[in-house]
């Protein structure tokens, strides 16, 4: 039986209560917290406690009691599988949502679904725009049919008011995109405040943990940043262990991009933005720097000699010929091959250099301007503004026998060691002492380092009696081993004395402890080979040597500072490596974002099929598929331009006769080459070629020749006949322009731009009359004949409303990557813009639905571990208030106990 | 899930009645605006499809609007047409007075009664004709082709003659049928000779008057034969050996009659032998032929010498470059023969190049189109043209129905010209006097030709009323299209109300549900349970 304290079982009520009250607080604590926005439930930890140790009096009989219940701590139930998959489900919520909005906000201005009178039925339904088209086209069908002054004014209202609803349509887009400009700026404004957020609560938690405390509010707080951030960005969450000192590990939470892009090869998107107590932010830069068309990722070709990389000025030489340069040459199949050539080399024309790429945008070429909304991350900073750092050191031995071999192999190989003063040999010596009276006899032995020797046979018996003569042996012998061991040792005679050996260490400095020369006799119990103890003459020093200079080597695709010095630790030298990782601004690529901030950036970058090729070579090649507000804009302006192009064109011409030829003020025709030109069958080919030779060829948008089917040039036939010396007489005039009070289809400049969907207006000679419809160009028999309602252009503006014409992006883009946007009449064409927005918007509608019901399910998953129930709470009060009150009672029923043991025992008989 | 807690619970209640409310509140809509969607991202192929039938249907309805003018413009050019076919013919009228009745009681009235008076109503009936080819339909003059605008038809007197123009071209312009080598006209001079010359007089030849012989028929029909000079007489005496139709030399011995010449050998400038047959020609058909050549029509000559070069021709009248030198050229060989003055066919240059210009204006004018939309594809071909066939040419011309241009005699072909012509030809008859023959046969064939063009005028009048009827059907047809457009429309728009109703009411029915349920969450937990 063992001991056992009185009071111990006060002790176990005593922590009981304790424990139970902590319980009942802890409960408290999370019913209270119940509607607390990211609130992790919090549960009591509590160890049972036994106390003391074996004692000297322990029986094996003992048993031993705990002495209660102990509170270890109070910690959170989360699980960080379902953090991770709600954080990027809610990315992508946030990205589905951030789509379907804008969607929806431009369906309301594109979507002409039961918007409009009805002509019929006066019910909601035949368009705005559409039926505004139409209204053009009946109004141009009724002018065909009666050219009167009073269809035409019919025809021009109709027109104006179609350019209003352009200019109105135009307007909201534009309205629409500096909305989702400024959302824009918000959600980056509203990302940056996370990050900080989030550092800063690191550097609190990190705090409260040294000391012991869990900081779980603080950490709630942290998620529910974090669960902030992640509806705006793809993140990936690490927690880590760091080392604060003392051997005190705390918990270190980091925070990256969550690799996203597509691109395997770009790395940009796994950027470090939170790591423990510094953290990032998110800039909108005014310049971005440029990306190196041959190094992305799509270009096979270079796939083998670079990463993602951005330009620089500098051409990449040829990393398997210095001097020679790598250019993208055409392989004649269409195809771009790398080929190197050298400063004699002739360079083909057409081949373009490329450029050496690099991952520090700051020796990057610089391209103004950002209308990509690219987005760069500053370097990670603390509150203080300290730089993220990682110092890792090495070191290694070097030996002064590598550095004497340094020194002597040179440069390049010598760093720059220099030897500062010469080694002092070391110098020992040996006396030969054999003992009195002894001789050596033909066919004694004997041994000298190592190996055995007879007298008689390798030395005369003579001679090795002769003291002198038997240690000129020994040295020859004793030299050749440690020549052997070192080529700077040297045994000698000595020469100041015949009878003794002398060692000398040359240039060898201070000798190794395991290099002092020693001679041991073995086996001569005589004493005939006996020598005196060894004696010091000198003892020998090492050179000094004056080390290379500090060489620190930036590694900017690495990020890291790479200091190489050396360090004379107790005589030994030391190569001490210091490399310093830091973080630098970071360009991020355009798909490196997933979330809300992405779609916004799409929604204000894609043009769809209105991307430059520039673009899809070097920022992503999925542009030409990806349709944001200014797609819309831009499909919009095209049509109003082709509109209006098409009309202006119909709308001018020159005078015909009856046949259809062109004739002059006096209704003569011109010839060419002695032959009538007739409008509708052409010039012949006798004609072009007359008029090409006199250099009217016609030339397209880049100013090149337009050739035929058999590769000859095509003659301008517009340009000859806009030459006021060959007599045609020009009829009618613009009737869109891209300002009211102006007859201009502009020229693409600020102050004249073309006419598109914001600026198209009925021009000015139109609105004042000056120019009318013309309903014909044809002037019968020299006007003796009149045709007062002949409609023949008339007809042909009636059949340009149904006729399919192509959409080029190109019209608008010049280096657009289509060529093609759509082929249809202009109802057709913005019923395709519709269509495709309501694919888009259906498309997006799904995919949140999708998205945004998994997310409601992982939440509820998460809450199913981390969330307060009230169920679970009301049992938790019950049991710790039953718990409460049992330790109570147990406090009362030992005091009752002791009370009857002190005062009630041992009386009887009193 | 493991646990089911409070807030968990709540929230997935949440999410739940914001869709049940959602779905309500789109049923509502649904019942609300009566259309199956509501943009185009509900249905984006439903949505395409109903603004092409809405599109469709409103430029059906302004094809319509084009289609029902054209029908009433036709319907009036159909009222003014039948006036007109009233009359000219009774066939189609109530027997009142007709030019056809006219006309046929002046060819009976040998005497000439009632010519003037005849000749009267004819030019009334005729100035009616003209006035009800003048008629507008609202602002537009109806037969006017492409320029209603203006007045079609207007009489001017030419020359003391009533000329009808149509928009300024006299109706009766034709190309004059001058002498031409190939497509150019031959020049000539004033006086009716080819210009070989050059002398550039700026003339042509009419050849209305003129007639092609073959060189072999003309030397046949005017070439006396050499004879046999009379023998053994005084050398100056003229005259020829007479034979006996027996071969003998008459000698004027009893029994002989005499009466031949002897033809003279071409070939050897001998006599022929006298007893072979052929041989020998009868004095009175010598001088017959004598008689003839001396009125020998006048042949066209050219003025390279100042007389007697006459031209040859080929049979398209181009000009040879000498006579024929053997028999078979001469039956290809041809004189252009005059009757009368060469100097009566010719005419200017200018006459000419008037009268052609005339005949092209009228040729592009009765070619003329006016295309509108009514709804049959209106398309143009790839330069540009319209392709006739998907539009209707609205444009009625008068003359299509008149008639225009000269006929192979020369004589016109319009209706109005015709009539003038026949009374010209009854007033050139003096009032009381009878018809000579000529003029008879002259006004009968004239009369004859009215017929023609009248049935010309009858067969344009029935294309017409196909035409009339082609827009009729069009226009019922665009009816048709455009309530079926609007069905089509509707079925892809409209709702079923039945099933909107029913859909709205289980939606509201589910979020009523919905909020009974929450009310059961948040009331209920243990906490309620514990005293």
């Amino acid at each position: 039986m063992s001991t056992m304290g009185t009071f111990d079982a006060f002790t176990s009520a005593r922590l009981g209560i304790y424990a139970a009250q902590h319980g009942l607080r802890v409960t408290g604590n999370n019913i209270s917290n119940i509607n607390t926005l990211g609130y992790t439930r919090q549960r009591l930890e509590q160890n049972s406690f036994k106390a003391g140790a074996y004692d000297v009096y322990r029986s094996q009989l003992d048993n031993h009691v705990g002495s209660g219940a102990l509170v270890t701590g109070i910690n959170q139930i989360r699980d960080p599988y379902l953090d991770v998959r709600y954080r990027n489900t809610n990315a992508a919520t946030g990205y589905h949502e951030a789509l379907l909005n804008r969607y929806t906000e431009l369906a309301d201005i594109l979507d002409e679904v039961g918007k409009g009178e009805d002509s019929n039925t006066n019910e909601k339904g035949d368009g705005l725009l559409v039926a505004q088209l139409q209204t053009v086209s009946t109004a141009l069908r009724a002018f065909a049919d009666k050219p009167t002054p009073e269809n035409e004014t019919i025809v021009r209202n109709a027109a104006s008011t179609l350019c209003t609803l352009f200019n109105t349509y135009a307007r909201d887009l534009e309205k629409l995109r500096q909305e989702t400009e400024i959302k824009f700026n918000s959600q980056v404004t509203e990302i940056n405040e996370c990050l900080t957020n989030i550092r800063n609560l690191n550097k609190e938690i990190r705090d409260y943990e040294i000391f012991g405390d869990n900081a779980l509010e603080l950490r709630d707080e942290r998620n529910r940043q974090i669960d902030k951030l992640s509806e705006y960005i793809g993140i990936k969450v690490v927690y880590s262990e760091e080392d604060v000192g003392a051997g005190k590990m705390v918990e270190k939470l980091s925070i990256y991009l969550a690799d996203k892009n597509p691109d395997g090869t770009v790395h940009t998107d796994e950027a470090l933005l939170v790591d423990g107590i510094f953290g990032t932010q998110f800039e909108v830069p005014e310049s971005r720097p440029s990306m190196n068309p041959y190094y992305g990722s799509k270009d096979t070709a270079l796939a083998s000699i670079k990463d993602f990389l951005y330009q620089t000025d500098q051409p990449l030489e040829d990393p398997n010929k210095a001097g020679n340069f790598l250019y993208l040459v055409d392989d004649g199949n269409g195809n771009k091959v790398v080929q190197s050539f050298g400063p004699t080399d002739t360079i083909p024309t057409g081949a373009e250099a490329i450029m050496q790429g690099t991952n520090d945008p700051t020796e990057a070429v610089q391209v103004e301007g950002n209308d990509h909304y690219f987005l760069n991350l500053t370097k990670l900073l603390d509150e203080k503004g300290k730089e993220w750092e990682d110092i890792t050191t090495t070191l290694e031995a070097i030996s002064n026998q590598t550095i004497q071999g340094l020194i002597t192999a040179g440069p390049p190989t010598n760093p720059g060691w220099a030897e500062k003063t010469p080694a002092v040999p070391a110098i020992y010596t040996f006396k030969f002492t054999p003992a009195a009276g002894t001789t050596w006899a033909d066919g004694d032995q004997f041994v000298i380092g190592g190996n055995p020797y007879t007298i008689g046979t390798d030395i005369p018996a003579a001679d090795a009696n002769d003291p002198a003569k038997m240690v000129a042996f020994i040295a020859d012998k004793m030299n050749t081993k440690y020549m052997a061991q070192d080529p700077a040792f040297k045994v000698e005679v000595d020469p100041a004395d015949a009878t003794q050996l002398k060692f000398t260490a040359q240039k060898a400095g201070k000798l190794q402890p395991g290099d002092i020369p020693k001679l041991t006799s073995i086996d001569d119990p005589d004493g005939k080979l006996t020598f005196a103890a060894r004696v010091m003459v000198q003892a020998g020093a090492d050179a000094t040597y004056t080390p290379p200079a500090d060489v620190t080597i930036n590694d900017p695709v690495k990020g890291w500072d790479v200091t190489t010095t050396y360090e004379q630790i107790n005589g030994d030298w030391r190569k001490v490596v210091i490399t310093k990782k830091h973080t630098f601004e970071t360009a991020l690529d355009d798909n490196d974002l997933y979330g809300a901030l992405q779609a916004t950036r799409e929604l204000l970058t894609e043009e769809g099929e209105f991307t430059k090729q520039s673009v899809v070579d070097t920022i992503d090649e999925n542009a030409s598929d990806r349709r944001g507000i200014p797609f819309y804009q831009k499909s919009l302006d095209l049509l109003a331009r082709q509109f209006a192009l098409q009309y202006n064109k119909l709308n001018q011409g020159y005078q015909l006769n009856q046949k259809g030829n062109y004739t002059n003020a006096d209704h003569e025709e011109l010839t060419i080459g002695g032959a009538p030109v007739n409008k509708y069958d052409g010039l012949t080919q006798a004609q072009n070629d007359q008029l090409v030779a006199e250099g009217y060829v016609l030339k397209d948008k880049d100013g090149n020749d337009v050739l035929d089917k058999d590769g000859k040039p095509v003659a301008d036939l517009d340009a000859w006949l806009a030459e006021e010396k060959n007599g045609a007489v020009k009829m009618g005039g613009l009737l869109f322009s891209n300002r009211n009070d102006r007859d201009s289809e502009g020229d693409g400049s600020p102050e004249d731009p073309f006419i598109d969907a914001s600026n198209i207006s009925i021009s000015q000679s139109w609105s004042n009359k000056s120019v009318q419809l013309v309903p014909r160009f044809e002037v019968l028999f020299g006007d003796e004949i009149t045709d007062s309602t002949q409609n023949i252009n008339a007809g042909h503006m009636v059949t340009m409303m149904e006729q399919a014409l192509i959409y080029n992006p190109r019209d608008l883009v010049p280096d657009a990557v289509s060529e093609q946007l759509f082929k249809g009449n202009f109802n057709a064409m913005f019923d395709d813009m519709s269509s495709t927005l309501g694919e888009s918007q259906r498309k997006e509608n799904i995919a949140l639905t999708n998205s945004a019901t998994t997310l409601v399910e992982i939440d509820m998953s998460r809450d199913g571990v981390s969330g307060v129930d009230l169920n679970d709470e009301a049992m938790n009060m019950m049991q710790f208030q039953k718990a409460m009150n049992a330790a109570m009672r147990l406090m009362t029923a030992v005091d009752e106990a002791l009370d009857r043991l002190i005062n009630n025992t041992g009386i009887a008989g009193r | 899930m493991i646990r089911a807690t409070t807030g968990g619970v709540l929230r997935g209640y949440r999410k739940n009645l914001m869709d049940s409310f959602i779905r309500d509140n789109k049923a509502r809509n649904t019942v609300l605006t009566q259309r199956t969607f509501n943009s185009y991202a509900e249905d984006p192929a439903a949505a395409a499809k109903a603004f092409r039938l809405r599109k469709s249907r409103m430029m059906v309805n302004s094809q319509h609007d084009v289609c029902q003018s054209a029908y009433s413009k036709f319907q009036s050019a159909f009222t003014c047409l039948d006036t007109i076919s009233k009359l000219i013919d009774t066939k189609n009228g109530d027997g009142a007075g007709c030019l056809k009745d006219t006309t046929l009681g002046m060819l009976n009235d040998p005497k000439g009664d009632a010519r003037t008076q005849l000749s009267k109503v004819l030019d009334q009936m005729s100035q009616s004709i003209v006035q009800n080819l003048n008629q507008k339909y609202g602002d537009d003059f109806i037969f006017a082709g492409a320029d209603g605008h203006n007045v079609p038809f207007e009489v001017k007197t030419v020359d003391g003659k009533d000329t009808l123009y149509y928009r300024g071209v006299p109706v009766d312009a034709a190309v004059p049928n001058v002498w031409k080598d190939g497509d150019t006209p031959f020049a000539v001079t004033k006086d009716g000779k080819l210009d070989a010359a050059g002398t550039n007089e700026g003339c042509y030849l009419k050849m209305d008057n003129i007639k092609m012989m073959s060189v072999k028929e003309y030397e046949e029909l005017y070439t006396l034969p050499d004879l046999q000079p009379k023998a053994n007489s005084d050398p100056n005496a003229q005259g020829f050996e007479e034979y006996n139709e027996d071969g003998t030399l008459f000698e004027g011995k009893e029994g002989q009659k005499g009466g031949f010449y002897l033809k003279m050998d071409p070939a050897t400038g001998n006599p022929m032998d006298p007893k072979v047959e052929g041989s020998l020609i009868k004095k009175d058909d010598y001088y017959a032929a004598v008689e003839r050549v001396n009125s020998a029509p006048n042949r066209i000559e050219d003025n390279s010498v100042p007389t007697n070069n006459v031209v040859y021709v080929d049979k398209d009248g181009k000009v040879l470059p000498g006579p024929p030198t053997t028999d078979a050229d001469k039956e290809t060989s041809f004189f252009m023969i005059v009757d009368g003055k060469p100097s009566e066919q010719v005419m200017t240059e200018k006459e000419y190049e008037d009268a052609k210009c005339d005949a092209e204006k009228l040729e592009y004018l009765m070619n003329e189109k006016r295309f509108v939309d009514i709804g049959l594809g209106f398309q143009e071909n790839e330069s540009g043209q319209l392709i006739e066939s998907s539009g209707f040419n609205d444009a009625l011309n008068g003359l299509t129905f008149l008639g225009y241009g000269l006929d192979e005699d020369g004589d016109p072909r319009n209706i109005y010209s015709i009539v003038q012509e026949l009374r010209q030809i009854a007033d050139s008859v003096p009032e009381g006097e009878d018809w000579s023959t000529e003029t008879y046969d002259k006004f009968k064939a004239l009369v004859k030709k009215l017929e023609g063009s009248a049935d010309d005028f009858r067969t344009e009048y029935t294309n017409m009323d196909a035409g009339t009827l082609k827009l009729k059907n069009n226009l019922a047809l665009l009816e048709d299209n455009f309530y079926g457009l609007q069905e089509q429309y509707s079925a892809i728009e409209d709702v079923n109300m039945a099933d909107a109703i029913s859909s709205f009411l289980w939606a509201e029915y589910c979020y009523n549900a919905a909020l009974k349920v929450g009310n059961s969450i948040l009331s209920q937990t243990l906490m309620d349970y514990l005293n």
